[in-house]
């Protein structure tokens, strides 16, 4: 994999505080990287410095060469603008011709559940409303590396699956993505590195055992008025009239008693590949 | 060039979008108004009046344009456009366009005015040449405004009654440096740095006409000092970072 980031002992003090201290990390290509921590550790702070926004108080981040960064903020701003207009003007800082620009915004607009939203000025719209915005922008041009800080708070599960769906995508494309978050399946779903955040470190956390850990394929047939349990909502994919989840051997017995809870059928189990 | 003016684009649609330029233009006609209310006012004596003007009413948009710039929004577009350097110089790009359309206001109100008076509202008649002039004066001196008001910027100073307190007084000084200067000549020392506004208008003191050489001087010095806060602001914001 090729090198296109180096940290060489980065520091960073904010207000007499140590946020990070002689953090020597190493981006390669292609990779999806997830910083996790509590809130304050600094991992907003990590991508803000590798993207060159902010300065380390020592030591100095080398870019193998220039790259384009996209940036998905954790609040994106309210603006009187419409989403539209907005957009539309970004595609134009993109270079992106008028039509497929047009086409390109109205695909991600439905994909994102936003058509009938994209003419209301954003200063109007909710924060996980302002949050897909936020994605879509970023989305317009393929970047080089993609900066997602917290990228998925307010947003609606359903918005959340295909969040991780484009995400893939973009990393199926050799896109480096570089995310700050604190939910699991976000982490599992998207990323092959996670690195801790925390008392001024920055330290890799093994995640092969949660990685190969046994899961099993469980299909469900919809019965009348069934109901998604949200907290496995992003385990499963809608299948013609059922669905199919794809789950951790530890929370499958849990999981089957909920979907029965709110009207599915269990049809089939299996052990699923790795 | 496209990047450039797809941010120059974004910008004005941005500021247009709200109400930020309603008072400064009302404020504007006020003061054109008073300038062209009583006659016959000379030619260069009232346009050099509306440079002054034009100067003041930038900083207060430059300012309040600052005020408009969202951290968030500046950080996408600076990472889109892989330059702070043109980010920056897209906004002050951004304001000398809002300069050039509050002098196009400023040149156009006496030439309609004087055109209601049946040419009776200037000591002379009004030349094609008092506009050429002008026009150009009141751009550079508006840009000149625009770009002092930008150092109000959040990124500089957190701190922002005291940044704009700041602005406005070194806008007020830059105005009446000259009667300061008369009163404290030691005062030079430090007043240099304060935007030449003043001194270009004592130029023209007296002058019944504009003449090439002089008008050649006082957009060069407007300019060069327009780019120079410029230059500062945007050196300043990337020193800081965000």
């Amino acid at each position: 994999m090729r090198e296109i980031i180096k940290l060489n002992q980065i520091s960073k003090v904010y207000n007499h505080k140590q946020i990070l201290d002689q953090v020597d990390l190493s981006i390669y290509e292609g990779q999806s990287i997830a910083f996790t921590g509590h809130n304050g550790s600094g991992k907003s702070t990590m991508l803000k410095i590798i993207a060159g926004l902010v300065r380390p108080s020592g030591g100095k981040v080398v870019y193998r060469e220039k790259l384009l960064f996209h940036y998905v903020p954790e609040r994106f701003p309210k603006m009187n603008l419409t989403a539209w207009q907005y957009l539309k003007r970004m595609g134009e800082i993109d270079g992106i011709p008028g039509k497929v620009l047009a086409d390109r915004c109205e695909k991600l607009f439905a994909d994102f559940f936003l058509t009938e939203m994209v003419h209301t000025p954003m200063k109007d719209l909710s924060k996980g409303t302002l949050q897909k915005i936020g994605v879509i922008q970023a989305l317009l041009r393929r970047p080089q590396v993609l900066l997602l800080d917290e990228p998925l708070s307010g947003q609606d599960m359903d918005s959340q699956m295909v969040f991780i769906q484009k995400m893939n995508a973009l990393r199926a494309e050799k896109v480096t993505l570089l995310m700050s978050c604190h939910e699991k399946y976000l982490v599992e779903s998207l990323s092959d590195t996670v690195m801790a955040v925390g008392h001024g470190q920055v330290n890799e956390v093994d995640i092969t055992a949660g990685l190969f850990a046994k899961e099993y394929i469980l299909w469900f047939e919809r019965q009348e008025n069934a109901s998604w349990p949200e907290e496995y909502r992003p385990y499963i994919q809608i299948a013609g009239k059922g669905c199919r989840a794809r789950i951790p051997e530890h929370e499958s017995s849990r999981m089957i008693v909920e979907m029965i809870r709110h009207g599915w059928k269990l049809r089939g189990m299996s052990d699923a590949q790795v | 060039m496209r990047r450039f003016s797809g941010l120059v684009k974004y910008q004005m649609q941005q500021y247009f979008s709200t109400s930020r330029f309603a008072m400064p233009f009302a404020v504007l006609m006020i003061l054109l108004y008073s300038i062209y209310s009583s006659r016959p006012v000379g030619v260069v004596d009232s346009l050099m009046v509306s440079c002054v003007f034009l100067f003041l009413l930038m900083v207060w948009i430059g300012v309040t344009a600052c005020d408009m710039e969202h951290e968030v929004s500046e950080q996408i577009l600076i990472l889109r456009v892989q330059s702070a350097w043109k980010y920056y110089s897209s906004h002050a790009c951004f304001l000398f366009l809002i300069g050039m359309i509050s002098s196009a206001i400023a040149i156009l109100f006496p030439v309609i005015m004087d055109l209601c008076s049946r040419g009776q509202l200037f000591e002379r008649p009004l030349k094609a040449a008092d506009l050429l002039y002008g026009f150009p004066l009141m751009s550079v001196s508006a840009f000149l405004g625009g770009a002092l008001g930008e150092i109000s910027h959040p990124g500089l100073n957190r701190n922002r009654k005291t940044t704009i307190l700041f602005t406005f007084l070194l806008a007020v000084t830059a105005v009446t440096k000259a009667a300061i200067l008369k009163n404290v000549p030691v005062l030079a020392v430090l007043l240099w740095v304060v935007p030449p506004i003043s001194d270009v208008t004592a130029m023209f003191a007296g002058e019944s006409c504009f003449s090439v050489n002089k008008c050649s001087t006082a957009f060069i010095i407007l300019l060069i000092s327009g780019m120079i806060w410029t230059v500062v602001k945007i050196m300043g914001l990337k020193k800081k970072g965000f």
